[in-house]
C-alpha cells in the first residue's frame, strides 16, 4: 500500500535532489508538490517541468509569497537551479485558483487519514491549510518537518532558514495535534548523501521520510520563539522535560 | 442611483443587530451576503443571531454564510458581559425561518467576488478572521474589493486595555494580515465610535418610532447601556458597528486622517495595538488607510431613528 504524500517546498537546490529521491521512493505516492517563497510562482512553473522529467504525475500549486504573518521571507543565497535539461516554457496554466490549501484538503478526504505531508521550506503552507480548514487536522497522518535545529543553527546561533522564516507557522503546527516528526538541521549528518555542492539537507530529510523504519525519534516538548529577535525561530527542544509539558513532537535524533 | 455593492461580516452582537438594521433599510446599498464569525459571543449564538435579524426584519433574500468559530491563533474570548448570554441582551426575536447558506464564509466571499463583475466593499464590525483567511488564502480576489470599511482598533484608545480595543484583541493576527493586505482600508475605530453614543433620551427616540426595530433596539440597549454608563466616561452607549455603515451612506459627516496603520503583534504592552502613523515626515506612499476620527452625533442619531421609522 503506496503513501500518499505532499511534497511542500521552496525549491533550493536541496530540494530537487530530494524530488528525485522521492520520484524513486517505491512506497511514496506524490500526489501534489506545493511551492512556498517569494518566487514561488516561478518555481512552480520550474517545478512542473522537473515532474515531467522525473516521471512524477501530480499537481503542483503556486502557495504563499510570504510567511503567514512576518512581512518578507528572507533571501537565500543558494538558489535552487540543478543540472537537469529542463526548457522553462513560457505559458502560465491560468492557475490563479489552484491553491495548496485546497489540494491538500481535497487529498486528505480522498486519502481517509493516510495523507502525509513533509515539507522542504518555510511551512507557511500547511499552516494556512490548517487555519482554512480546521477539520483537515484529523485526516493527516503526519507532518515530517525539516527545519529547526536541536543545537547549532545556521541563519543565527540556534535558529535554522525554515523556521527563522516562518516560525508562527511552525508554531501553528505544533500546536494542531497532528503527529509531527522533526527533522533539525543536525539530524542531516545521520542521513546524509553524498551531493556534490549543496547541503543535503532536504535530501537527507526525504531519505529518511521514505525509511521511516530507520529513523530514530524521541518524544519531546518543542516550542518555536516567534518573538522577533536574535533567537527568532529558535526550536527549543525540551530534552530534560523542565517545562513539565506533554511531548509533543517526534524529534529525529542519532542513531545510538 | 447607483447601489453600493456590500457584504458585511458581523458577531452578532447588539451593535451589529443595528448596523445591520441601518444597513438593510438603506436604498444606498446592495447587500450581496452577510458573513459571520465568533467574537460578541460563540459562532452558533452569533449565526443564530444574524440568522434572526435578517428574518425578522424583512431581509430573507440576504445571504447569510457561516465563518470561523475561533481566531487564527489566540484562545476564544466572547464578551456576554456587554452583550449578554445570547449575545443580543434582554432582546428575544423569533426563531429565523432561513438556513446559512451552503457555502462557508471565506469560499462564499471567494466566489461572489469571483462572479461580481463590479467591486465589492467588504463592511466587517467583528474580529476579521474570515477576512485574514479570504485575503491569505485567494489573493486573486483582492482586486474585486472595492475597499474595506471596518470596525475596529483606536488611533489613540482601547477598551480591553490601554491599547487593545475589542475586536482586534480577540484575533490580532488577522487584523495584521487585513491591514498588511494592501487593501485600502477605512478604520471606524474607538476614537469615532465611542463619540457615536447614544443616550438614553436617543433610545426613548428610537423607541417612539412604533416599530418592531425601535422595539428591538430600545430591548436590547438596555444592559448594554447601563454597562457603558457605568463603566465608561459616556452619558450613554457606543453604536460602534453603525458607524461603519453610516461611513458608506454619510461620509461627509465623518471627519478622517490618512495614515498608514500596523497591527503589533510582538510588543509586551503594544499587542494587539493598531498603530497609527499621522507623522508628517512619513513615507506617505505606503499609507494605507483613512481612519476617522469624529461624527456629527447628532446627525448620526437622527439616521439611526430615521432607520427604525422605516421599519413600519
Amino acid at each position: 500500500m503506496k503513501r500518499p504524500v505532499i511534497i511542500d517546498m521552496d525549491l533550493t537546490c536541496d530540494d530537487v535532489a530530494a524530488l528525485e529521491i522521492a520520484a524513486k521512493t517505491n512506497e511514496i505516492d506524490i500526489k501534489a508538490v506545493t511551492l512556498v517563497g517569494s518566487d514561488a510562482k516561478q518555481k512552480t512553473q520550474y517545478t512542473k517541468e522537473l515532474c515531467r522529467q522525473l516521471n512524477i504525475d501530480c499537481k503542483a500549486a503556486t502557495g504563499a509569497l510570504k510567511p503567514i504573518f512576518k512581512d518578507e521571507f528572507i533571501q537565500r543565497d543558494l538558489y535552487g537551479r540543478y543540472a537537469v535539461n529542463v526548457n522553462i516554457s513560457g505559458s502560465s496554466d491560468g492557475d490563479s485558483c489552484n491553491y495548496p490549501w485546497d489540494i491538500i484538503a481535497d487529498e486528505a478526504e480522498k486519502a481517509k487519514g493516510n495523507l502525509e505531508i513533509i515539507t522542504l521550506g518555510p511551512v507557511t503552507n500547511v499552516a494556512i491549510t490548517l487555519l482554512r480548514y480546521p477539520k483537515v487536522k484529523t485526516l493527516i497522518k503526519r507532518i515530517f518537518v525539516a527545519a529547526g535545529a536541536g543545537y547549532t543553527g545556521n541563519v543565527a546561533p540556534y535558529s535554522e532558514y525554515n523556521a527563522y522564516c516562518d516560525p508562527d507557522a511552525l508554531q501553528i503546527i505544533f500546536d494542531s495535534g497532528i503527529p509531527v516528526t522533526l527533522f533539525p538541521l543536525e539530524a542531516a549528518d545521520y542521513f546524509s548523501k553524498d551531493i556534490k555542492g549543496c547541503i543535503p539537507y532536504s535530501a537527507a530529510a526525504m531519505t529518511a521520510f521514505g525509511n521511516l523504519q530507520t529513523v530514530c525519534t524521541k518524544d519531546y516538548y518543542v516550542v518555536c520563539e516567534t518573538r522577533k529577535g536574535e533567537n527568532q525561530g529558535w526550536t527549543i527542544v525540551d530534552r530534560l522535560g523542565k517545562y513539565k509539558k506533554k511531548p509533543n513532537i517526534s524529534v529525529v535524533t542519532a542513531t545510538d | 442611483m447607483k447601489k453600493i455593492p456590500v457584504i458585511m461580516d458581523v458577531d452578532t452582537g447588539i451593535d451589529d443587530a443595528v448596523a445591520l438594521i441601518l444597513a438593510m433599510q438603506s436604498d444606498k446599498l446592495d447587500i450581496k451576503g452577510v458573513t459571520v464569525v465568533a467574537g460578541n459571543q460563540t459562532l452558533d449564538k452569533t449565526l443564530h443571531n444574524t440568522l434572526s435579524v435578517v428574518d425578522y426584519f424583512g431581509r430573507k433574500d440576504i445571504p447569510v454564510a457561516k465563518g470561523c468559530d475561533s481566531p487564527l491563533v489566540r484562545a476564544q474570548y466572547v464578551d456576554p458581559a456587554t452583550h449578554g448570554e445570547s449575545g443580543l441582551g434582554t432582546a428575544k426575536l423569533p426563531q429565523p425561518s432561513i438556513q446559512p447558506h451552503h457555502l462557508d464564509a471565506v469560499t462564499f466571499l471567494k466566489e461572489t467576488l469571483e462572479n461580481s463583475e463590479e467591486k465589492i466593499t467588504l463592511v466587517p464590525v467583528g474580529p476579521l478572521t474570515n477576512i485574514a483567511l479570504l485575503l491569505t488564502c485567494y489573493p486573486h480576489v483582492k482586486e474585486k474589493i472595492e475597499k474595506i470599511v471596518m470596525m475596529g482598533g483606536g488611533a489613540f484608545e482601547g477598551n480591553m486595555n490601554a491599547v487593545e480595543e475589542f475586536n482586534i484583541f480577540v484575533d490580532p493576527e488577522a487584523a495584521k494580515i487585513v491591514f498588511d493586505s494592501g487593501v485600502d482600508i477605512v478604520m471606524c475605530g474607538l476614537d469615532i465610535t465611542m463619540k457615536s453614543y447614544t443616550t438614553w433620551d436617543d433610545i426613548m427616540r428610537l423607541k417612539a418610532t412604533g416599530t418592531k426595530a425601535g422595539d428591538f433596539c430600545a430591548e436590547a440597549f438596555g444592559v448594554y447601556y447601563n454597562r457603558y454608563v457605568s463603566n465608561s466616561r459616556l452619558p450613554g452607549c457606543a453604536v460602534h458597528d453603525a458607524v461603519a455603515v453610516t461611513y458608506l451612506l454619510h461620509p461627509e459627516w465623518i471627519k478622517t486622517e490618512k495614515g498608514r496603520v500596523k497591527v503589533d503583534i510582538e510588543g509586551a504592552n503594544s499587542y494587539g495595538a493598531t498603530v497609527c502613523d499621522f507623522r508628517p515626515c512619513r513615507d506617505k506612499s505606503k499609507d494605507n488607510a483613512l481612519v476617522c476620527l469624529d461624527i456629527d452625533r447628532d446627525k448620526f442619531v437622527d439616521l439611526l431613528v430615521r432607520a427604525c421609522e422605516s421599519y413600519k
